[in-house]
């Protein structure tokens, strides 16, 4: 490896960094979490009836892009399939939406047209894979998300001011973290009247915030005595500056560790929660509720199965190894 | 509150300065009835040894003692005639770095890490004055330059754990100069550094104290930086302050045991060769202090009275104040 010269300053995090390429297996991970997270990104241009490019009466149109008033009453599973005279269209790599159902092709197994089979009604699952990752990562990073964020701001306010305040805090936190997660998200779910995906973003926010504030609240309490901190005030800068600016920066490298980790945790129940039939509401796609649906037909369909388990699995293993990867690296004992 | 008039040369003037720690073993007299004044552009140095209250009088002064379980009892902190005991935290915020800095005892703990140099130097300015970025950075660029940091420019953009100990403590020093303050609390600023590193730092202090004659509240345990920087000395054991007098008339007499016994332990050419003379015992716990004298366990003058009674600061000659019921035969007693 070529050393930098003598006067240039690595940043922290150009070390972290340096520190995460030397793990292969980590760097392994944050290939596969990239691919999936442009699948998902790209899923209406990778997955779809709809052409990407339709050239028209001379004109232009990206139908699986935008919608278009004059385009608006076309089926387009009809029209690709009778394309008129002198039209020319690009399709997407997986030409067929996730909800298009066809009633004399269910329970196919993988072939050339359905390279992961067909389910009981006859749509594409290869498709439904691909829009299912949306619903799978979004959740994952908007649940965690809101958890970080609460556990933030909770954790930093009983480190930092500790006495009451901390005790307070501190028995709210036991106090959630004695309820079972997967139950109370249950009993959440069961309260609102149509679960959305939002609304189970945010279940699974709110009840995992407490690792992240046990965690920050640590790191506050530790960080707060370092002389830095007590500078900081020594300056006149205020509590919440203190609290955010300084100490904060500090302590974000476990946070992001334990986020990875919980993107991970967020997945897996949302799949959980899909499988047991509380997650999203048919027909929207996710990994969970194509498993759900797989239940039924164990024996006689292996791939509505195999391959939304797989796609589970090996997202959270990725999630779990960039996880441990940046653990290792933030780690300051590593370093010198 | 005199205001001005008489106390206008007096930069600092503490007053029955009390702090309590409130904690599950009993209440610690960190701070007892402490009276310190320091002159516009002079140096007062505070020396104990560790524990006895010397940083806890400091982070008082800045009302920044942890609270809960510290509290400021009673008291007068006057700045210039302002009393900070009694302003608002949004007051003292505005204080805090522009008219009282502080630096402290490790450098290296004191510049957060995951900034660097320039980033620090600042925010701290931009904390209290209203100066855009490039103007904020020129004055941190002639704050570095002043302190005698080499290649300034270059320095702002490196990270605290590049420099040295003893450039990391001329940085602090900067950034509490940056603000012109009027007091200075140096919190043992050269402990942890090595003894020409200490030197260089003290001679910078002294320089700055001269150009922008700033008052200097200097903390430390070292009798022999006392004797080089200081113009006054309080000597403070277990939360008081036992003996208090220019530093010349502290050298040639003291007038207390414990500074007497605290010479005794400096170690030097004559006694080369010997045992180096120790204070028995530590310090009392704050929380359970004796009745009578808080020496008295470990005094080799200690008698009855000591015991019974508890001393109070009296002048035994022009301006030397000492804690001792037996302050004007130490210096028979103790040759």
């Amino acid at each position: 490896m070529s050393e930098a010269p003598v006067e240039k300053s690595p940043s922290y995090w150009r070390l972290v960094a340096r520190e995460f390429m030397r793990r292969k297996l980590s760097v392994a991970a944050l290939i596969g979490v990239s691919g999936f997270i442009l699948v998902a990104l790209f899923a209406p241009w990778l997955a779809n009836d709809a052409p990407i490019v339709l050239v028209r009466d001379g004109r232009v149109y990206f139908p699986s892009t935008f919608t278009y008033p004059e385009l608006r009453s076309i089926d387009w599973a009809y029209y690709m399939d009778n394309l008129p005279e002198g039209q020319w269209a690009l399709m997407p790599p997986v030409p067929i939406s996730p909800y298009r159902d066809d009633i004399f092709n269910t329970l196919r197994p993988p072939s050339r047209e359905h390279p992961m089979g067909t389910d009981d009604v006859g749509r594409d699952v290869l498709s439904r894979m691909i829009w299912g990752s949306r619903i799978s990562l979004s959740v994952g990073f908007v649940a965690v998300g809101i958890a970080v964020v609460l556990g933030v701001i909770f954790g930093s306010i009983a480190g930092y001011f500790g006495g009451m305040v901390d005790i307070i805090i501190s028995r709210i936190i036991e106090i959630v973290i004695c309820f079972p997660m997967f139950f109370l998200l249950l009993t959440i779910i069961a309260l609102v009247a149509r679960v959305n995906i939002y609304y189970l973003m945010f279940a699974i926010g709110i009840v995992g915030w407490t690792g992240v504030a046990r965690l920050v609240r640590g790191e506050f309490l530790k960080l707060r005595e370092q002389e830095f901190a007590v500078a900081a005030r020594a300056l006149g800068a205020p509590a919440t500056r203190v609290m955010f600016r300084h100490i904060l920066p500090n302590a974000i490298a476990p946070v992001l560790v334990s986020a990875t980790f919980g993107v991970a945790g967020a997945i897996l129940t949302e799949s959980g929660l899909s499988f047991l039939g509380f997650g999203v509401p048919p027909p929207t796609a996710s990994w969970g509720s194509i498993l759900s649906l797989a239940r039924q037909y164990v024996y006689q369909a292996w791939w509505l199965t195999a391959f939304p388990g797989a796609a589970i699995f090996l997202s959270i293993l990725c999630y779990n190894l960039i996880g441990e990867g940046l653990r290792d690296a933030v780690d300051p004992r590593l370093k010198v | 509150m005199s205001g001005r008039g008489d106390d206008n040369h007096k930069v600092l003037d503490v007053r029955g300065l009390c702090t309590r720690f409130f904690t599950s073993a009993g209440v610690a007299r960190a701070v007892d009835e402490v009276a310190l004044s320091l002159q516009r552009g002079k140096t007062l140095g505070l020396v104990g040894e560790s524990g006895c209250g010397k940083s806890v009088t400091a982070l008082s002064i800045m009302r920044l003692v942890p609270d809960p379980p510290g509290r400021i009892t009673s008291g007068e902190i006057l700045l210039d005639g302002q009393d900070l005991a009694s302003l608002s935290e949004k007051r003292m915020r505005e204080i805090r770095g522009r008219e009282v800095a502080m630096i402290f005892q490790e450098p290296m703990t004191s510049l957060n890490p995951v900034f660097t140099i320039g980033n620090q130097l600042i925010e701290a300015i931009r904390v209290h004055e209203d100066l855009s970025k490039s103007q904020a950075r020129r004055l941190a660029l002639e704050m570095l330059e002043r302190v005698g940091i080499p290649n300034p420019a270059e320095r702002l953009s490196n990270y605290p754990h590049q420099l040295s100990g003893g450039q990391q403590q001329r940085v602090m020093i900067a950034m509490a100069i940056s603000l012109n303050p009027r007091l200075l609390i140096a919190d043992e600023p050269t402990t942890a550094l090595d003894v020409t590193v200490q030197a260089q730092i003290l001679k910078l202090l002294d320089e700055l104290r001269r150009e922008f004659s700033i008052g200097i509240l200097f903390i430390t345990h070292d009798m022999a930086v006392i004797a080089q920087t200081a113009d006054d000395v309080a000597v403070m054991y277990a939360g008081r302050i036992v003996e208090t007098a220019d530093v010349f008339s502290l050298f040639k007499a003291p007038r207390h045991p414990y500074t007497r016994l605290l010479f005794e332990s400096i170690p030097t050419e004559k006694a080369r060769g010997s045992r180096l003379r120790t204070i028995k015992g530590t310090v009392p716990p704050l929380t359970h202090l004796p009745r009578g004298c808080n020496f008295q366990k470990r005094c080799p003058l200690a008698i009855e009275r000591c015991i019974e009674e508890d001393p109070t600061l009296r002048e035994i000659a022009g301006g030397h104040l000492s804690a001792c019921h037996r302050a004007e035969e130490v210096e028979e007693l103790m040759r």
